[in-house]
């Protein structure tokens, strides 16, 4: 009797065991495929560009120093570092906080054309950017805002794909009564928005934060195009500067990738909690 | 009503929106392929003439010799010249920017249709240096205070050429030349054929399908002849008797067909290590045991064999393929509206006409250079270590000799791309001939809508 129960408390545990070692077998895959393209960059970036394309280096080597000089060389990279930092911060925070207010608006407020002019955001959703480059280029030429960092910054107050994302969210996690009690201890409509409506979608605002951080760090053909001011060029830009036309220094340029790379994964660390945390999140328990 | 009415808006807001859109969408595809359009040029010069009577006072064109150049280049060579330039001119402080070469066009068409911020030097690689030559955006030189006519005897003519429009008018010169070669491995030649002499291995290769009997040879003794079959497409385009475009039409010129079968047969044989150009696998192979050539001009040598060889110093050699061929290179410029044309054409006559700073340059960096004189001096001296002492310059020199014109057209870097396209969907067998080549003038067709198409 006894020792039959602990031969089924063995099995028990080998039955949970194995599951569990298999769980944490693919996740370490999953970690393994995840990290290893950034470690070859950063272990890339310490070797020369001949080791580069000849070999498949798995240990860290001596070229960095040597790399840095012919990196800073060609271009001032911390100087491209702060151009996209200068950018693409106001952008996102810019993204964040008019999205959901509009988002908010959409989706609380009944007023006339609401529905027609979600429409209009939608429909700008389609376009490609690409398409209107040239257009957006002679509209600052006649505003006077080539070599501004403003043409990709103001952008972010009008960002469809958020408004979209956070309407649909507003809608389903943000009862009336929430706005209605705001409305009863006499509070303001844009104070019931900043106090009470923000807090409750802010994983959702941190999703959309996170999404228009990278492609605003890694726009290029707009800067590219917009910009003839070397001092004002922001990472991707520098960083395509430095590929010579036949010759590559693929050191000099894996070395600038991880430098340019360090923030995107510093947005994610800090973000991320609040996606995670606020999945589950609703206003009303 | 006041569902209809909403309606009707909606329904008036979309069309607005879609007329918007076409508008748009034209207006983007009209300045995209500037090619030859009538009203584009005019548009410009209006355009471009306000915005130099603004910046006039800025620019010190009194004082001449002093002043800031901007330099948009599409490599960095360029800027190897300015230290030796700012001896002779140390009031010239000259800005190099540097725009990656596929999207050089996308920066530089909006500004030339603007002229603000517009640079007084800008490069036009080989690719589509034919389509600014004959855009109205670089000054002729010709005329006072260039004179470049007097000067001309002393280049190679080819270069001139492709800088000259259908006009006449000599708008843009290079400091470098890219003749052709077949650049070859000296040691795995005595191998397998008994000789390294650079004669020899020329007349082995002498004909594409001497160079495929050379191939099966090596083949037998497991080597591949080539790096890629892509890198031969440099030569064949040479040995064309026609260039792509003739009279706004498109000409597929008999030589073309017959390497799309010399492509297949070079693919399906194993001649190659079936890898793309510039992909690490290719670049390794300088300095592997078993490829034999690259079909590269001068600049090959200097970007690809020369920077990686190190077990192999001394192991290349320098032979003719079946023709003598150039291929690519970089041209340059003055912008026609730049404030300081005096100081821009003092950089110009540095890079392109003095001779001096083109022999310690190509010392330098291993290039050939378009001065004929230059490269002449250049071929008394030494030969260099990588190629067994033989002398670059030397053998550039009797190619450059031989080839007189170019066949460039404005179309040539899309045209070119779309029909290594079709040859590399012909090659690995995804399509027949007929498709092949039904791809590629559809292709043709959609970059360059006005061209005549049979």
């Amino acid at each position: 009797m006894y020792r039959e129960n602990s031969a089924k408390r063995v099995s028990g545990k080998i039955g949970k065991i194995f599951p569990l070692a298999f769980m944490y077998l693919f996740l370490t895959l999953l970690l393994l495929i995840c990290v290893l393209p950034f470690l070859l960059v950063l272990i890339n970036s310490t070797h020369t560009s001949i080791d580069i394309v000849t070999r498949l280096n798995l240990t860290f080597g001596t070229a960095l120093s040597e790399n840095y000089e012919k990196m800073q060389s060609s271009v001032n990279i911390w100087q491209g570092f702060g151009n996209s930092l200068m950018i693409s911060v106001p952008f996102t925070a810019l993204t964040g906080y008019f999205s959901a207010l509009t988002a908010y608006g959409f989706s609380k407020y009944r007023f006339k054309g609401n529905k027609v002019l979600f429409w209009v955001v939608l429909f700008s959703m389609m376009l490609p950017s690409q398409l209107s480059i040239i257009g957006f280029y002679q509209l600052n030429l006649k505003l006077s805002l080539l070599n501004s960092f403003l043409p990709f910054i103001l952008p972010g107050m009008a960002n469809a794909t958020a408004v979209f994302f956070l309407k649909g969210m507003i809608e389903q996690s943000i009862p009336d009564s929430l706005i209605e009690a705001g409305r009863i201890e006499g509070s303001s409509e844009i104070h019931i928005f900043n106090r009470l409506i923000l807090p409750c979608i802010m994983p959702g605002v941190a999703t959309m934060c996170i999404f228009n951080f990278v492609s605003s760090w890694n726009n290029y053909l707009g800067p590219l195009v917009i910009m003839t001011d070397n001092a004002k060029f922001p990472m991707p830009v520098m960083i395509a500067m430095i590929k010579g036309l036949y010759q590559t220094n693929y050191g000099a340029l894996y070395l600038a990738i991880a430098i340019s790379v360090v923030p995107i994964i510093i947005v994610y660390i800090f973000l991320s909690r609040y996606i995670i945390s606020g999945l589950t999140l609703g206003a009303e328990k | 009503m006041g569902m209809n009415m909403k309606k009707w808006l909606s329904a008036m807001l979309i069309g607005t929106m879609l007329i918007a859109l076409i508008g748009c969408g034209n207006s983007t595809v009209n300045e995209g392929t500037a090619g030859g359009d009538d009203q584009q040029p005019v548009e410009q010069e209006e355009e471009t003439g306000s915005v130099e009577e603004s910046q006039q006072p800025e620019g010190s064109e009194a004082e001449g010799l002093s002043g800031e150049l901007n330099i948009w280049s599409s490599g960095e060579e360029l800027g190897r010249f300015v230290s030796g330039f700012n001896q002779v001119y140390p009031d010239i402080k000259v800005n190099i920017t540097v725009i990656p070469n596929a999207d050089f066009l996308a920066k530089l068409t909006p500004v030339m249709s603007s002229g603000q911020g517009a640079p007084d030097i800008f490069t036009g690689e080989s690719d589509y240096v034919k389509y600014l030559v004959e855009s109205p955006f670089w000054e002729d030189l010709r005329g006072e205070p260039y004179n470049i006519e007097q000067y001309t005897d002393g280049i190679w003519p080819y270069v001139v050429s492709v800088g000259t429009d259908s006009a006449g008018a000599i708008k843009a010169l290079s400091w470098q030349a890219s003749p052709g070669s077949v650049l070859y491995r000296r040691d795995l030649a005595q191998q397998v054929f008994g000789t390294s002499d650079p004669e020899a291995v020329g007349a082995l290769l002498a004909s594409n399908d001497k160079m495929l009997e050379a191939a099966a040879t090596l083949k037998e003794n497991g080597i591949a002849m080539f790096a890629s079959w892509q890198d031969i497409l440099n030569m064949q385009f040479s040995n064309r008797q026609t260039a792509w475009v003739e009279e706004d039409k498109l000409i597929i010129d008999e030589s073309m067909l017959d390497f799309m079968d010399m492509a297949k047969t070079i693919y399906e044989s194993g001649y190659d290590l079936n890898v793309d150009p510039w992909s690490p696998e290719w670049s390794a192979a300088v300095e592997s045991d078993n490829t034999f050539c690259y079909v590269l001009p001068s600049w090959g040598y200097q970007f690809v064999v020369k920077p990686a060889a190190n077990v192999t110093m001394g192991q290349w050699g320098l032979a003719q393929g079946p023709v003598p061929y150039v291929k690519g290179g970089t041209w340059f410029g003055i912008y026609k509206d730049s404030p300081q044309k005096e100081a821009a054409w003092k950089f110009m006559e540095y890079v392109a006409l003095n001779a001096e700073a083109q022999q310690s340059y190509a010392v330098e960096y291993g290039e050939y250079v378009s001065l004929k004189e230059a490269d002449q001096a250049l071929a008394a001296a030494e030969g260099e270590e990588v190629l067994g002492g033989q002398n670059l310059f030397e053998f550039y020199n009797d190619q450059m000799g031989k080839i007189e014109s170019d066949l460039m057209t404005p179309y040539d870097g899309q045209i070119n791309n779309a029909f290594l396209a079709a040859v590399k969907v012909y090659a690995n067998g995804t399509m027949d001939k007929d498709a092949a080549l039904a791809q590629f003038k559809n292709d043709v067709a959609t970059q360059y809508p006005d061209l005549i198409i049979e």
